[in-house]
């Protein structure tokens, strides 16, 4: 690997002396000292454009006043909440919102809508209860199914990465030949960060140990989920799943 | 005219001569320009660390200055190499070996001291390109606690390894100059001493021999003492310096 490095490095030299040969002669002498100029005058006004451009600063002082687990009190306290209330509240952020076309009359008590988050189907690959997150509503306001997604506003370092997240993903399946039921698919979310690292002294600094640091300051985020799921109050319903659902009838 | 010219003492035609090569050579900012362009660019892909559960990946990419360090110090060993190849000009009426390698010199040093102000800006100049073009961009708690001092530091060790590397470049560019054909010889010849002193190192002494540019700069890296620090960068490039002029001393200037 390293034996290349020279060669590399000769083929480098070589683009460069053929790029300075060709535009070298076009580019007067006082145009390069006006070039330089106006290069380090960019510099030296760069700490300025730098805090003149940054956004993070307010991101910072948010994360501090959102209480852990914020979304879990809103779900045990679920009652108390409205679907308004919830999309007005400054540490939630409305994620997506899904509706699902559906005909209510063809459900009955006897062949109800199915809403299926069982854990080994929906999340083939851990042991966790998707019903902790749901709250279902019976209302008049709709006549198809809507879920509303939210997140509870989530930081690293002080970045917030909220957006980021992959919302849920509602489908209606063929349960059987007759029924039909909500099912949800989930997705990884990737989430993407830039770090500036300085460069303290020339090669001297140690990247790794920061890098380690910075890695062991993210914290769990993969929580914080609630799905608000409207449904017509004449549907009937069953929910599939180990825990009972929050219903707001 | 001539009179007048030969009346002035060496170091006035060296200085002459400096201010003449810093304008002849004003193309060679444009080429540091985009060489730290380039530099900018690759700082941003530096490294990736990641993290995450089954849930949720956490990219983290590392933007750092490292390469465009490099890329700068790329441009001073071209600038060192070049600038030992130019006493051909023919417009160094009265200048001898010791105008144009003080002169030389003397450029060196201005360009290394280029480099140490670019390098101070380098971290505002990467947060302002990084706020302009990434949403979620975090300046890293390391770089947010750089003090005075840190910056300082920075500008002295770039200065110092820049000047380092470029007077290597240009003792290097004057054995070329001095040595012409044989330099080529010459340095295939130190290629295959450096591989025969591997192949005999492992042979006779085993594995754990190594040297190499890891090596080679820890003996500036892994130095903790400033003092010592400073007496093996500045002996380092005294000693370029010497061995520079040892062969520039009789060499022609108009050869």
């Amino acid at each position: 690997m390293y034996a290349i490095l020279p060669f590399v490095f000769l083929l480098f030299l070589g683009v460069i002396a053929a790029l300075s040969y060709s535009i070298g002669k076009k580019i007067s002498k006082k145009l390069s000292i006006r070039l330089l100029g106006v290069y380090l005058l960019v510099l030296l006004l760069s700490p300025f454009l730098a805090a003149f451009t940054g956004n993070s600063g307010d991101a910072v002082e948010e994360i501090t006043n959102i209480p852990p687990d914020y979304y879990l009190s809103i779900l045990e306290n679920y009652s108390d909440y409205t679907l308004e209330d919830l999309q007005k509240d400054d540490f939630l952020a409305v994620l997506d919102e899904q509706e699902i076309s559906i005909d209510a009359e063809n459900f009955s008590v006897e062949n109800p809508f199915i809403i299926f988050t069982s854990t080994h189907h929906a999340d083939g690959w851990s042991d966790r209860d998707f019903e902790n997150y749901l709250i279902v509503e019976k209302t008049t306001a709709v006549e198809d199914v809507i879920i509303t997604q939210f997140q509870q506003r989530a930081f690293i370092s002080g970045v917030e990465v909220t957006d980021q997240f992959e919302p849920w993903q509602w489908f209606l399946e063929q349960w059987s030949r007759d029924q039909q039921r909500l099912n949800v698919e989930l997705h990884r979310s990737d989430i993407q960060l830039y770090s500036l690292w300085p460069l303290l002294q020339a090669f001297q600094f140690d990247q790794a140990t920061t890098n380690r640091t910075f890695a062991r300051e993210i914290p769990s985020i993969d929580s914080g989920t609630i799905h608000w799921i409207q449904v017509p109050e004449r549907l009937s319903i069953n929910l599939q799943g180990r825990k009972p659902f929050r219903i707001i009838d | 005219m001539n009179t007048i010219i030969h009346d002035e003492s060496k170091m006035t035609v060296a200085y002459r001569q400096f201010k003449d090569k810093l304008y002849h050579n004003a193309f060679s900012f444009t080429q540091l320009i985009a060489l730290q362009a380039l530099g900018y660019l690759f700082s941003f892909n530096a490294s990736t660390t990641a993290s995450g559960s089954d849930y949720y990946y956490v990219y983290i990419q590392n933007i750092n200055p490292i390469p465009l360090f490099t890329m700068t110090l790329i441009w001073m060993i071209i600038q060192g190499f070049s600038l030992s190849g130019e006493k051909k000009r023919e417009y160094y009426l009265v200048s001898n070996n010791f105008t144009a390698y003080f002169s030389d010199i003397a450029v060196l040093e201005v360009y290394a001291v280029v480099i140490g102000i670019t390098m101070i800006f380098s971290g505002p100049m990467l947060q302002m390109l990084a706020n302009l073009s990434l949403g979620t961009f975090q300046p890293g708690a390391a770089y947010e606690a750089m003090t005075f001092l840190n910056y300082l530091s920075l500008f002295v060790t770039t200065t110092f390894y820049a000047l380092l590397i470029g007077a290597g470049a240009y003792f290097l560019g004057i054995l070329r100059v001095r040595y012409q054909s044989f330099f080529v010889f010459g340095s295939i010849g130190v290629v295959v001493l450096l591989i025969l002193w591997s192949v005999l190192g492992i042979r006779f002494i085993g594995p754990g021999i190594s040297i190499g540019f890891e090596e080679l700069s820890n003996f500036y890296l892994q130095e903790s003492n400033i003092l010592i620090w400073l007496v093996k960068i500045i002996g380092s490039i005294a000693t370029f310096y010497f061995l520079s002029w040892i062969g520039i001393r009789n060499l022609e200037v108009n050869h």
